[in-house]
């Protein structure tokens, strides 16, 4: 019931307020609506989303945390587990239900006690470690497996382009 | 079906449609003062001789011909029906000025739904009216116009009150403000009560001398409407619970979850009957009506089997928890210094399960309906339970659809009728290449469907809807698209602009929230560590909601400039290393 999925939205903003991990921002869009956030993601270090920050949308069912809320990027994104029109695929994010590709174990599948902190942690290490058997952008990741010199250069014009940086050449 | 067309018919603007009603009954007016002085002209001149001394008063002329006109005009067929539609306009008038009064504005969802609503009823009651009901004649129709007005004014306002309750269970908001609409629309819910009230009364008097069946409709018609209003009061009032009970060892309370239960199943129940009457009556078995309703029955049926489903499986999870999965002790309570895993509150008593975890009894309850594991390690908890119930359909049910990977099917046009109103009908009709092919929506009638579109969501560009569109081919897709956030809004950085541009305002708010007073162009240096200050100032949580979200938004520009600053000096050091 919306009744207490409103308090447990409001006690992880609470939380990711009070201790906010490295690189993680993410709170309500507007106070007026608690199940609509939205979350800024470092990319990590070290890897081709180096310096990025990515604006992503989350979506919560009024029955949270029962049921997972829905992710998606809000800027351009190029990455094996993302679709093109940026929503996220993880298996934190599949209720334990759905199996869409027969491939995730029960144990990494959302239960209540996973978090947005946790979700938004598992999008960061996606996007260090992409799982290129999943299909949610196929040309990303045939990208990755066979030209990783090409999906860096596009992944650093998206760093660039999250920043208001204009492509420098 | 015509009726697949409805949600993507606009509604014409209320200016509109009250100048046309004004403008249609002043020409039948006209018309009939015109006709009515003409035929009295006549028939006086008959008699004018013999009349003529005993003429006195021009008032009570002027008052017989008002007369005359009117019975004219209600002998009339046009204008009868023009008259028909000048109270029908009233009747909107009336629910426009509610709505501001109690609503305010409609956010863009609510207008969307409001609009298919609006068709739907429209559509729906038109088809009983004439094919059911068989009202041919003008008193007959004007009674029912009468019905379905009153009664889908009713229906429309009930179903804004919903929305409107169901998004404000969405925030945090409660003060004065807050509390106000909530006794507005409270208030405004019980009136619609007591009118169903009325209506029923209303139906004894008038429908009992028409015939026994056109009573039973009417009776059927205004329980439904006001069991809907005491679904909605159970709702709030459960929703009320949830968000200031303490402790989540309790439920909302047996009688609580029955009076739902029954009210659920009743309402459908009490539709079914009301169809299968109607089918029965005009034994329209194998009518395009019949048909419609038919398939309106097995969706309810199917309901109604799905709740029952549900129910079944509440139960067992009840049973199977107090049978197998005892209370956790005093001592256990104590030693178990976690909050429950599920609402993060914390635990006064709580249910332990086999492998040592402890939650709330109502926590766990709702997750087991779901799926019966224990939420932390993922223990099965089905021991002694037949695997043969299907968890996930019974869990959602109604609800969307929740995983990630729900495609609108482009090819396949669904109309979901119970979204908008829950006695209509569902199709879904598959649409193969063969018979549409691909460029076979024209651009400048995409132009258009765009604009629709684009009057609902100014944000957005005419150019990302048209894109959108040309996958959709369906406004209402579009809209589902940018509802359920798969379509965005444009990015708040272009990349053609010129950086300084967009950057300066940034600047300028994260300066004046650290109220450090410098120049405001780009790469006056922000000290660094006032925006480390912004980034990590994590360390209050306001309890006001302005000052909450203002932090946010200082928040995540300071983490941007921070990110940025970082780019370019890493992109300086780098370049001048190559130089
Ligand atoms: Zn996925
Ligand atoms: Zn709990
Ligand atoms: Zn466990």
């Amino acid at each position: 019931m919306a009744g207490s999925a409103l308090r447990r939205l409001m006690a992880e903003y609470k939380q990711l307020t009070l201790n906010p991990p490295e690189g993680i921002i993410a709170g309500p869009t507007t106070e007026e609506n608690y199940f609509e956030w939205e979350a800024l993601i470092t990319g990590p270090e070290g890897t081709c989303f180096e310096g990025g920050v990515f604006p992503a949308k989350l979506i919560f069912p009024s029955d949270y945390p029962l049921s997972p809320p829905k992710m998606s990027f809000t800027c351009d994104m190029f990455h094996p587990n993302i679709y093109s029109d940026g929503r996220v695929c993880i298996s934190i994010l599949h209720a334990p239900g759905d199996d869409p590709m027969g491939y995730e174990s029960s144990n990494e599948r959302w239960s209540p006690v996973q978090s947005v902190e946790k979700i938004l942690l598992s999008v960061i290490s996606m996007l260090a470690e992409p799982n290129d058997e999943s299909g949610a952008n196929v040309d990303a990741a045939k990208m990755w497996r066979e030209d990783r010199e090409g999906f860096n250069k596009v992944a650093e014009s998206l760093v660039r382009k999250t920043l208001g940086i204009p492509t420098s050449k | 079906m015509s009726f697949m067309m409805v949600d993507r018919l606009p509604v014409p603007k209320l200016s509109t449609y009250i100048s046309a009603t004004v403008l249609s009954i002043s020409a039948a007016t006209y018309y009939s003062v015109k006709y009515s002085f003409d035929a009295s002209h006549e028939s006086n001149s008959n008699i004018q001789v013999n009349e003529d001394p005993t003429k006195t008063d021009p008032m009570d002329v002027y008052y017989e011909q008002m007369l005359n006109v009117l019975a004219f005009m209600l002998q009339d067929p046009l204008c009868f029906l023009v008259l028909c539609n000048g109270a029908i306009c009233s009747i909107v008038m009336i629910g426009a000025v509610i709505q501001s009064l109690v609503l305010g504005n409609l956010r863009p969802v609510e207008h969307v739904q409001f609009r298919e609503r609006l068709w739907n009823w429209v559509i729906y009651k038109f088809i009983f009216m004439f094919i059911i009901l068989k009202a041919y004649t003008l008193d007959k129709v004007a009674l029912w116009l009468f019905w379905y007005s009153t009664l889908g004014f009713l229906h429309l306002m009930t179903s804004l009150c919903k929305d409107r309750f169901e998004y404000m269970w969405m925030s945090m908001g409660t003060g004065a403000r807050v509390n106000w609409k909530y006794i507005h629309m409270s208030v405004l819910l019980s009136i619609g009560f007591i009118f169903s009230l009325l209506l029923l009364n209303f139906a004894y008097l008038v429908g009992l001398t028409l015939s026994k069946h056109i009573f039973a409709f009417m009776v059927i018609e205004c329980l439904m409407l006001a069991g809907s209003i005491v679904h909605i009061f159970l709702r709030h009032y459960i929703q009320l619970f949830h968000r200031n009970s303490i402790n989540h060892t309790t439920s909302p309370g047996k009688l609580i979850y029955y009076a739902e239960l029954g009210l659920d199943l009743g309402i459908r129940v009490m539709e079914i009957l009301h169809y299968s009457h109607a089918i029965i009556w005009t034994s329209s078995y194998l009518t395009m009506a019949g048909f419609v309703i038919f398939m309106h029955m097995r969706q309810l049926i199917s309901d109604i089997q799905k709740r029952l489903q549900k129910h079944k499986n509440f139960l067992w999870v009840h049973s199977h928890l107090e049978k197998n999965y005892p209370m956790a002790t005093a001592e256990e309570l104590d030693t178990n210094s976690d909050n429950c895993a599920i609402c993060w509150e914390k635990m006064d008593s709580a249910r332990k399960l086999p492998c040592g975890h402890l939650f709330h009894n109502g926590c766990l309850q709702s997750w087991m309906e779901q799926e019966p594991s224990c939420p932390t390690c993922r223990l099965s908890l089905t021991l002694g339970h037949n695997q043969s119930m299907p968890m996930n359909s019974t869990n959602n049910g109604g609800q969307e659809t929740l995983g990630t990977h729900t495609h609108i099917p482009h090819h396949f046009f669904h109309f979901d009728g119970s979204r908008y109103l829950s006695w209509l009908p569902s199709f879904s009709v598959e649409v193969t290449h063969s018979l549409r092919p691909t460029s076979q929506i024209h651009t400048s009638q995409m132009e258009t469907m765009a604009r629709q579109v684009l009057q609902l969501f100014p944000h957005f560009t005419m150019h990302s809807i048209i894109e959108d569109l040309s996958n959709t081919r369906s406004v209402d897709l579009t809209i589902d698209n940018i509802l359920e956030g798969r379509l965005v809004a444009p990015q708040q950085f272009v990349e053609e602009e010129p950086v300084i541009v967009e950057t300066v305002p940034i600047v300028n708010s994260v300066e004046q929230f650290i109220n450090t007073p410098t120049s405001t162009s780009f790469n006056t240096n922000i000290s660094e560590p006032a925006i480390d200050g912004l980034v990590s100032m994590g360390s209050q949580f306001s309890k006001s909601p302005d000052e909450r979200e203002n932090m946010l938004r200082a928040r995540k520009q300071a983490m941007i400039m921070k990110a940025r600053q970082r780019y370019m000096s890493k992109d300086g050091d780098s370049s001048s290393k190559s130089d």
